[in-house]
């Protein structure tokens, strides 16, 4: 079977994973002050966009850069199942080992990508429908708890985390965008673009709630940031529920995504069965999520990981006189 | 059809999951309603908690009529004292539905009380949305003494009664999270309920409204929940009394009737909309200002609403000018000011605390009929 996606799902999809990836990214895995988080978010739009369009014009086919490309989502894809089995810890009542709390992800993750592309991509639609409302609900209710003083001063901490925050974000986005160099159609740049301004745009605008909702501070651990997250001090129990829902059914959107990509890129450079990819790409997320150096690794790619591939892709055009030779 | 309906029929057992094992069991949890904090004279940490027990005929929900439980376990530190009431309790302790949470005064006043409250905010499953209360005397004592009087369950007891008295202002809107917050962030410093217990001769007496307010009838509650608590660095530097805390909580954005007598006549004044703070830069003099709007039904004469908008001008002067004295915003006039600089270190290197003490206050007050 061979994995294949269609344009306007792969769309879908890469503006849910970057939306999903930059929030959790700016909001959860950077334990700096959040004021200016918004304004990184759109800072690695920037940065990002470019080569996004390059890429996507130039229809990613270098041996290199495709082997770059699945290695940057394989690692991330597990640092987000890592995150999602913390995540379920972090709710589950009793001290169930995060390995087998990600089990259950692992399954839901085969079974997407076994359904094949267009799946992932037509849940994603339907899952941004229902987040829609969710939010909206969320809103609503939490409409009397928004403190827009919280965001300022603006720049938070300076420029220079900003900029950091921003090149985090682009990194993210590179992870979470490998589904639109799997698309077989020539769409161009143009929806590429799309889903990069609409993830971001997403995701800068859950930031500013989020940020209105929490004043600037440090906090010291991951969890303790995600518990800062879904019950802000203000949210009644019973807005625990849409806030829960959001953020794992996300999170799981955001890996249904990369490792349907993963899986998809694995196929190209190696011609082997869509779903034994599959398999063995959720597989390998499974186990590298258990790898004690993930976390390390996954800051390292989410620093390092946009200036490899921007220069794998300058590299590879140069190489080969062009990235669709 | 047959894959989604397999999956959805996948999806509603998942509903069932929760209560699969012995221990995620409704009747094998612990659900601490109110958590109590106090500092023992040898310098340990008590913690007392107040569970409901399951109903005898085996329904779960909260127990009726006072079954409540006290557990209590002391500690050097917070999680050796965690550790201690755990062990005290016979079930899993849950600590997601804590309702209130109350700190004995000594506690609240002693230095290190924000990295304690941070330590307890960080406790992973404790409910933050809980209130928050700084009582007079032992927290144990308070909590000891908690029991429903009209409903029939402690939890929405608690939930109605701090509500009812938030809404005519005789305690602030304080939740612990926001406490927290306050303390640890870089804007306004954070407030508490003031609780205290009522002794045998004041409990006959009028205690459902606090003593500058109208007087009620008696009650049988044997603590009362009037005024404010106020910090400043992270630690307790006085009170409010209720008709101050309901100033203080109208500056703060909440919908508050006033009754204020003036002329032998008593007006019910009823602010139009949330009124505005500003601080305003002069020439390195700052100063607070407060907008505010209110509306009255009675009868009032052009005379008398310029003497309401004096008394109402000079009261809120006077709360803001108590608060300034004891150098704590609890206003979150700092909220305001702080969107006058790009970055965080800029704004901390200004040193608000020591401007905002010596700022000048600028109170304009209209009334109007409605």
């Amino acid at each position: 079977m061979r994995l294949r996606i269609g344009a306007r799902p792969a769309r879908a999809a890469a503006l849910c994973a970057i939306a999903a990836r930059v929030f959790m990214g700016l909001t959860v895995d950077m334990p700096t002050t959040r004021n200016g988080a918004w304004l990184s978010a759109l800072f690695g739009a920037l940065l990002a966009g470019p080569w996004l369009a390059f890429l996507r014009y130039a229809r990613a086919r270098g041996m290199l850069l495709r082997s770059a490309l699945l290695a940057v989502t394989v690692i991330d894809a597990a640092a987000v199942l890592a995150a999602l089995a913390r995540s379920a810890g972090y709710l589950a009542l009793d001290r169930t080992s995060p390995a087998l709390l990600a089990i259950p992800a692992g399954i839901a993750l085969l079974w997407g990508v076994w359904r094949n592309g267009d799946a992932v991509g037509y849940a994603a639609m339907i899952w941004a429908r229902i987040a829609l409302a969710l939010l909206l609900i969320v809103g609503f209710l939490q409409a009397r708890s928004f403190k827009p003083a919280w965001l300022t001063p603006v720049l938070g901490s300076g420029w220079p985390d900003v900029l950091d925050g921003g090149v985090h974000a682009a990194g993210w986005i590179v992870s979470a965008s490998g589904i639109l160099f799997v698309v077989e159609e020539d769409g161009g740049a143009g929806p590429a673009l799309g889903a990069l301004a609409g993830g971001v745009g997403v995701a800068a605008l859950l930031i500013v709630l989020a940020g209105m909702l929490t004043p600037t501070r440090a906090l010291s651990g991951w969890i303790i940031r995600l518990d800062d997250l879904l019950c802000n001090g203000r949210a009644p129990l019973y807005l625990q529920l849409p806030l829960i829902a959001l953020w794992f059914a996300a999170l799981l959107h955001l890996l249904a995504c990369q490792c349907f990509a993963a899986a998809a890129l694995v196929q190209r450079l190696t011609g082997a069965g869509g779903r034994l990819c599959g398999t063995l790409i959720v597989l390998a997320a499974l186990l590298l999520s258990r790898v004690g150096v993930l976390e390390m690794a996954s800051a390292m790619l989410a620093r390092y990981g946009f200036a490899a591939t921007a220069a794998l892709t300058a590299l590879s055009a140069r190489r080969k006189g062009g990235l669709s030779a | 059809m047959r894959t989604t309906g397999l999956a959805l029929i996948l999806a509603l057992l998942m509903m069932a999951l929760t209560g699969c094992r012995v221990s995620g069991e409704l009747e094998n949890q612990a659900y601490v309603l109110v958590l109590g904090l106090d500092r023992e004279p040898g310098g340990a940490l008590n913690l007392t908690a107040k569970v409901p027990q399951i109903g005898k005929s085996g329904d779960s929900s909260e127990a009726s009529g006072g079954e409540y439980l006290l557990f209590t376990g002391s500690g050097d530190d917070w999680p050796q004292a965690l550790e201690a009431l755990e062990q005290a309790t016979p079930r899993q302790m849950n600590l997601s539905h804590i309702e209130m949470l109350v700190v004995s005064e000594t506690l609240a006043r002693q230095e290190g009380f924000a990295t304690l409250a941070n330590r307890v905010a960080e406790t992973p499953h404790l409910y933050t949305t809980a209130r928050f209360v700084v009582c007079e005397g032992r927290a144990r004592d308070f909590i000891d003494a908690q029991e429903t009087v009209i409903g029939t369950r402690l939890s929405s007891e608690i939930d109605a009664m701090l509500d009812h008295y938030a809404e005519h202002g005789y305690i602030p809107e304080a939740s612990f999270a926001d406490a927290c917050y306050a303390m640890s962030s870089f804007y306004a410093d954070p407030v508490a309920i003031h609780g205290s217990l009522a002794s045998e001769d004041q409990a006959a007496a009028a205690l459902t409204r606090p003593p500058e307010m109208p007087s009620g009838e008696a009650s049988p509650m044997a603590q009362r929940y009037s005024g404010a608590v106020l910090f400043r660095s992270g630690r307790m530097v006085g009170t409010l009394s209720p008709a101050q805390t309901a100033l203080l909580s109208l500056i703060r954005g909440g919908r508050i009737a006033l009754p204020v007598e003036c002329s032998g006549k008593r007006y019910a004044l009823t602010p139009e909309g949330a009124p505005q703070r500003h601080v305003l830069f002069e020439d390195d003099r700052l100063t607070l200002r407060v907008d505010a709007r209110f509306s009255t039904p009675d009868d009032l004469c052009d005379a008398d609403a310029r003497a309401l908008e004096a008394i109402l001008e000079a009261d809120m002067a006077g709360v803001i000018a108590a608060c300034q004295s004891l150098e704590t915003d609890p206003f979150g006039f700092a909220e305001a000011a702080s969107g006058r600089f790009s970055t965080l270190d800029e704004w901390r290197a200004w040193r608000w605390d020591q401007r905002y003490a010596s700022a000048a206050v600028d109170v304009r007050i209209t009334i109007c009929r409605s």
